[in-house]
């Protein structure tokens, strides 16, 4: 068993703080787009095993929403947004002003959703390009309602080729009926932590 | 006979049984799951594969990630618990392209990568595929009855098929 990857208390601080800032501009944004308070929960570093995978977006069966954006110019990473299925729902009828059917969308609320994902992961990667001052360059994002288990062998395959974990930023989100619950993972490769920490780290 | 089981294989991970238990993987969709039977003795084999070449990656330690070592160590598994090798038959699940990125080229379309590697490493051990079901771009939960070397395959919005 190789020895699981461990970060220092201070560059674990760092990453935090980058998820808090990325984060929160993404749920002000969110907010702002929906007319309602979104809290968010403080984002967490996560170093996980692949057999610790199965339950980062829910159980592997669950049905959800996710968004991917891959992200790449300064750093290498993967900024995942995944809501539950009805929440998705709550965002495009907030937004539609309407009642969508469970179960599917239609290709204008197919890209209602899009497009507040890619307006979210710009608010969330243009606050840590500022406070990191690197140049961080975002594909167009990419949708995909399926399993989690499935959703999540995407970026699993992406960064655990030659690692057996894999690292991200999470931080979660909700509002005070509980209606919109999602979560934002900013996945990173080693190199690309270093990056972030070493550039923040120049700021305390 | 003893109760039937379920047991559930992992990502990169693999596992072994004997009728009547059921060895199941959940959400696949990039991986591939291999299943293997042996018939007449009923024993099964389900390994969920993320990479289709392990000799590719310097950190290769985890056999059960990649489709070459991950066969391997499954046929061993079996032989194990009393198959045999010639016997095997094979059905495979997943390998679906579950996002388009645009600069992505065919070399990054890692499901159907690893369709035609563990397709092709079947045919070097001389283990038939008896039915597939793979590629598209949705997720799939399998399930291997050791009883009947039936294959469930369980997605959401696309049915439920048994190969």
């Amino acid at each position: 068993m190789e020895q699981p990857k461990k970060l220092s208390f201070q560059k674990l601080d760092i990453l935090r703080e980058a998820g808090n800032i990325g984060a929160g501009n993404a749920v002000t944004a969110l907010s702002e787009l929906l007319h309602k308070p979104v809290d968010m929960s403080i984002a967490e570093v996560k170093i996980k095993q692949i057999n610790e995978l199965s339950n980062v977006l829910g159980q592997e069966e669950d049905y959800i929403v996710a968004m991917l954006i891959e992200v790449d110019g300064d750093i290498n990473g993967m900024l995942i947004l995944a809501l539950e299925t009805p929440s998705a729902h709550e965002i495009v009828d907030r937004l539609l002003d309407k009642q969508t059917k469970e179960e599917s969308f239609n290709e204008l609320e197919s890209s209602v959703l899009c497009e507040t994902g890619n307006i979210l992961a710009g608010s969330y990667l243009s606050a840590l390009s500022t406070l990191t001052n690197m140049y961080l360059n975002a594909s167009v994002p990419q949708m995909a309602m399926d399993m989690a288990g499935a959703i999540l062998s995407f970026p699993a395959i992406q960064f655990m080729q030659d690692d057996n974990t894999m690292m991200f930023i999470e931080t979660r989100f909700t509002d005070k009926e509980k209606l919109l619950n999602g979560i934002y993972l900013l996945v990173l490769d080693e190199n690309s932590l270093g990056k972030i920490t070493e550039a923040l780290g120049k700021l305390i | 006979m003893s109760t039937q089981e379920v047991i559930k294989v992992g990502m990169a991970d693999f596992n072994v049984a004997k009728q009547p238990h059921i060895l199941t993987t959940l959400g696949l969709g990039s991986c591939v799951g291999i299943a293997l039977y042996d018939p007449i003795h009923k024993i099964g084999g389900l390994a969920h594969i993320m990479l289709p070449d392990s000799t590719q990656i310097r950190n290769n330690s985890n056999v059960a990630k990649f489709a070459d070592t991950g066969l391997a160590v499954l046929v061993d598994r079996m032989i194990e618990l009393g198959a045999v090798q010639n016997r095997l038959v094979a059905k495979i699940a997943g390998g679906a392209h579950m996002f388009e990125f645009k600069h992505m080229d065919e070399t990054m379309r890692i499901g159907a990568r690893n369709v035609a590697a563990v397709t092709s490493l079947l045919q070097q051990y001389k283990i038939p595929i008896k039915a597939s079901d793979t590629g598209s771009n949705y997720g799939r939960t399998i399930e291997l009855h050791t009883d009947t070397g039936i294959l469930v395959v369980k997605t959401i919005g696309h049915g439920v098929k048994q190969i």
